[in-house]
């Protein structure tokens, strides 16, 4: 059992009082340990096994990156070769050019933003599923102006080509085409759909008002379809652009489809998921246990987390996502839940036998997104759940893995015996920080100024694994920045989404 | 890592753009009235020359497009005449229709030709009254 | 004023041009005073030449055309769903924005003047006014009426000659060569210099051989995809295009 870290680096006087809890973490010897040196082989080989997998993700990445700018390229591609550029001669043909490129490079980033709230195994596994939400609320940005310059340059260069007003050329086309009429409703709608995303980030709407705006957008993108095949001669019949857009729009469906409907009803009817124990954890948490059938083929492991949904009649409607709090077998999964809202409150009443239908699993905090032999695991307050599962799934070389728990009172070290006997199996280190949040700082006043690399030596070769409240997780992200920990190599699951 | 992604990322997008621009401008032609000897088609449909049935050609023409929808000519030659001439056009309600189009080129020999005698009135662009004295319309309008 | 009546035919001047009137017969009391009206009728209103005129008002005088008559407005209207159809290739604007309905006022008064006709017991009548031709019933023989089209490259020759009936009655040509260029071009690449359209009423005529002077080769194709018509159409090489009525 190596605790080495507690007395290579330099400890202020005044921190031994509070760190009692590491002392004995430091003074237990009975536990048994992993025994002797590392074998150089297991190590080479596991690292090996890890920078190839962390190459592999890379690449994965990249090809996605390329696959996403060359349909908002191709979407331009196509209007380029039907002979758009000849448009450019005129003001009034420039301008009109503009709008039909935008409402193209618009249309592109909407189905990219689909594909990635779609829950895609590959995404998921490639940017994280966190990751591609925050991506897909980025391009929303982008699309929503995207449309309103598409809807402004048209009417612009129509009335410059036409010799007449916007207003005159916009109520020219609201009577003659009722598939324009739909395209305005579209708008109006995606422009809500936008407006009420940036509101309801900041006032934290509860989850039906999400799902309502988001509803609206299906309505939007269905009402916005007739008028880009009867109103542009790019999409006329027969033409090849006509065929892509319409493959691009069934592609985007059927991946909508295949992995946020089929996938998850198929997975609830196959493991039949059964809450089978609910045990409280510390005064206000507790730790939901569930059985079901063939869990393997979920895939899930430690760090995972997937969306829950508990078919009582009072929780049915609301699904969460939450972390596993340990490493799935083929008959059991387990989350600790703390009690943070009116939703987690009701979770600790759950009782036996209720039914789960259950989405994922999700999240790269996992091994999977391992690039070396090295890890140090960071958790805090409940973010100490998923620490301890991938702490129990990830492989390591004894020795070559540092856990750090931090929490303002003792009560918040959530599952800390747990963590402490898997320390003491697999051969990491333990260092707990217990005391009241010093400003913005991610360690107690205690150990003000002490950098990741002081308590880690060798932060800067490991996986740094972080998980927590939001603010105090970007504290410890900004800390490795400083140490200099390759953000390749940094990981942290976010769930203010 | 992430500017090599993006490099890459953005010259795709750009041979992409590259590639769509070529293609446009080599397709710039439009149907031209004569038909040329050697037949190469223009359009930028998916379309080519189509439809070698009994010596008949058909040339696809190029797309007119604009809001109100698009049309596009398809002609059909052999042994040197145009024999049928079709549109395809959408219009802004989505209805796509193929009309039997009627409106070919004509050499002024095959013209229909005016026999003065039957002629009651004549149409042609608006005239002064001044004008009109020297008309042709006049000219009837006398003779009664 | 009257120019000429030799009986059959009455020629008076209106709208700054010839109007021809002829009966297959005698004229019936009243039928030559009444078309008479309603040129000048709605001359004294759109004419632009008219300092006075309601037109004249609207389009240099400030009038806004929601202040304007009835008649005015309504009139801008069918001249405006006439832009919309021929997809601006006919439009009711000189290209300074000014409102000119002059294009379509000419064919109001012809269409006018079949109702007025009709209404004073004519049958069979040929109102020719400036070049639009608005027919009814036959001759005096019993052949139908048959409407030549000048030669462009010789006014006094013509190219063409177009046989009416009930269905096709009415035959309107638009041209640049008599009046100099009084339609604004939105096409230079397939440009007419005379357009000939034969239709069922003299409105849609006359408006769309002015699109399709305008409007080039595509507003002739879009005009035949959506109403029946007979075309010819002469280019400045001295090419035409014609529908089958025009061919030999």
């Amino acid at each position: 059992m190596t605790t080495s870290t507690l007395t290579d680096s330099p400890r202020p006087a005044v921190a031994t009082a509070v760190s009692g809890l590491t002392a004995d973490a430091a003074g237990s010897a009975g536990v048994a340990c992993a025994a002797g040196a590392p074998d150089a082989g297991v190590l080479s080989r596991l690292g090996a096994f890890y920078r190839a997998q962390s190459a592999r993700r890379e690449r994965r990445h990249d090809l996605l990156t390329i696959g996403g700018w060359s349909l908002v390229a191709t979407s331009i591609a196509l209007y380029l070769a039907d002979g758009g550029i000849t448009r450019f001669a005129t003001l009034g043909g420039a301008v009109t050019a503009i709008g039909i490129i935008t409402g193209l490079v618009a249309t592109a980033l909407m189905c990219l933003m689909l594909v990635l709230t779609a829950r895609v195994p590959v995404i998921d596994r490639t940017l994280g599923q966190d990751r591609a939400t925050t991506l897909h609320a980025q391009l929303g940005r982008g699309m929503v102006f995207g449309l309103l310059a598409h809807g402004a340059f048209l009417m612009a260069g129509y009335a410059l080509e036409g010799k007449t007003t916007p207003v005159a050329t916009l109520l020219d086309l609201w009577r003659t085409s009722t598939d324009f009429i739909w395209a305005c409703v579209a708008l109006l709608m995606f422009a809500g759909v936008g407006i009420s995303s940036m509101v309801a980030l900041r006032r934290k709407y509860p989850y039906e008002v999400w799902m309502g705006i988001h509803l609206t957008t299906y309505a939007a993108i269905v009402a916005s379809l007739p008028h880009q095949f009867s109103m542009s001669g790019l999409f006329a019949e027969g033409t090849l652009a006509r065929a892509f857009w319409i493959a691009m729009f069934l592609a985007t469906a059927g991946v909508m489809l295949a992995f946020r409907v089929i996938a998850p009803i198929i997975a609830t009817f196959t493991h039949r998921l059964t809450v089978s124990r609910v045990v409280p954890v510390g005064p206000d948490a507790v730790t939901i246990e569930m059985t079901g059938r063939n869990l393997d083929a979920l895939e899930a492991r430690g760090g995972h987390w997937l969306q829950w949904r508990f078919l009582t009649p009072a929780l049915a409607l609301q699904p969460h996502p939450f972390s596993l709090s340990a490493d799935p077998t083929d008959s059991t999964l387990r989350i600790t839940v703390r009690n943070l809202g009116a939703g987690s409150a009701r979770l600790a009443a759950l009782q036996p036998g209720t039914k789960v239908a259950v989405e994922g699993p999700y999240g790269m905090f996992t091994d999977a997104s391992r690039t070396r032999e090295r890890v140090v695991l960071v958790g805090a307050g409940i973010g100490i759940a998923p620490v301890r599962a991938l702490l129990e799934s990830t492989r390591f070389a004894p020795g070559d893995a540092a856990v750090i728990l931090r929490a303002s009172t003792p009560d918040e070290l959530y599952l800390l015996d747990e963590v402490r006997a898997l320390c003491a199996t697999k051969g990491a280190s333990l260092q707990v920080l217990v005391g009241p949040r010093a400003g913005a700082s991610w360690v107690p006043r205690s150990y003000a100024g002490a950098h990741l690399t002081d308590l880690v030596p060798w932060a800067t070769d490991a996986d740094l694994y972080v998980c927590g409240p939001e603010a105090w997780m970007d504290a410890v992200l900004r800390n490795a920045d400083e140490c200099g920990i390759p953000a390749l190599q940094i990981h942290d699951e976010r769930f203010a989404w | 890592m992430t500017t090599r992604r993006n490099s890459a990322a953005l010259l795709a997008s750009a041979g992409i753009l590259a590639t769509g621009w070529s293609i446009g401008t080599a397709h710039g032609q439009t149907l031209t009235t004569t038909v040329p000897a050697t037949s190469t088609t223009s359009g930028t449909t998916a379309g080519a020359a189509s439809g070698i049935t009994s010596g008949a050609t058909t040339y696809t023409g190029t797309r007119q497009s604009d809001r109100w929808g698009s049309l596009q000519v398809t002609i059909t030659v052999a042994s040197g005449k145009i024999t049928n001439v079709t549109y395809t056009t959408t219009a802004g309600d989505g209805k796509s229709l193929s009309i039997e189009a009627r409106a070919t080129p004509t050499l002024k020999s095959e013209v229909l030709a005016a026999q003065s005698a039957q002629v009651s009135t004549v149409s042609g662009a608006t005239y002064t009254s001044t004008k009109y004295l020297t008309s042709l319309q006049s000219a009837i309008d006398q003779m009664g | 004023m009257t120019v000429s009546d030799n009986g059959t035919r009455h020629v008076f001047t209106s709208m700054g041009t010839a109007v021809s009137l002829a009966f297959a017969g005698e004229a019936p009391a009243g039928a030559i005073a009444a078309v008479e009206n309603v040129f000048r009728a709605l001359d004294d209103q759109f004419s632009l030449y008219k300092p006075q005129s309601e037109a004249t008002a609207v389009a240099h005088g400030g009038l806004q055309i929601t202040a304007a008559s009835r008649r005015m407005q309504d009139t801008y209207a069918l001249a405006d769903r006439w832009r919309i159809a021929t997809a601006d290739a006919f439009t009711p604007h000189r290209p300074d924005g000014s409102i000119d309905l002059s294009g379509v006022v000419k064919a109001i008064a012809i269409d006018e003047s079949g109702a007025a006709l009709r209404a004073h017991g004519a049958s069979d009548w040929c109102l020719n006014a400036g070049g639009d031709v608005l027919t009814s019933g036959a001759q005096a023989d019993g052949m139908p009426w048959v409407v030549g089209v000048v030669d462009p490259a010789d006014r006094g020759r013509l190219l063409t000659q177009f046989t009416c009936s009930t269905a096709y009655p009415a035959v309107a040509t638009s041209g640049v060569t008599e009046r100099g260029e009084h339609v604004w071009r939105q096409d230079d690449a397939d440009r007419f210099v005379q357009v000939t359209v034969v239709a069922s009423d003299i409105i849609t005529a006359d408006v769309l051989a002015t699109a399709i002077l305008s409007g080039g080769r595509t507003a002739l194709d879009r005009a035949l995809t959506r109403w029946p018509l007979e075309v010819i159409a002469a280019n400045a090489s001295g090419e035409y295009l014609t529908t089958p009525a025009f061919r030999a």
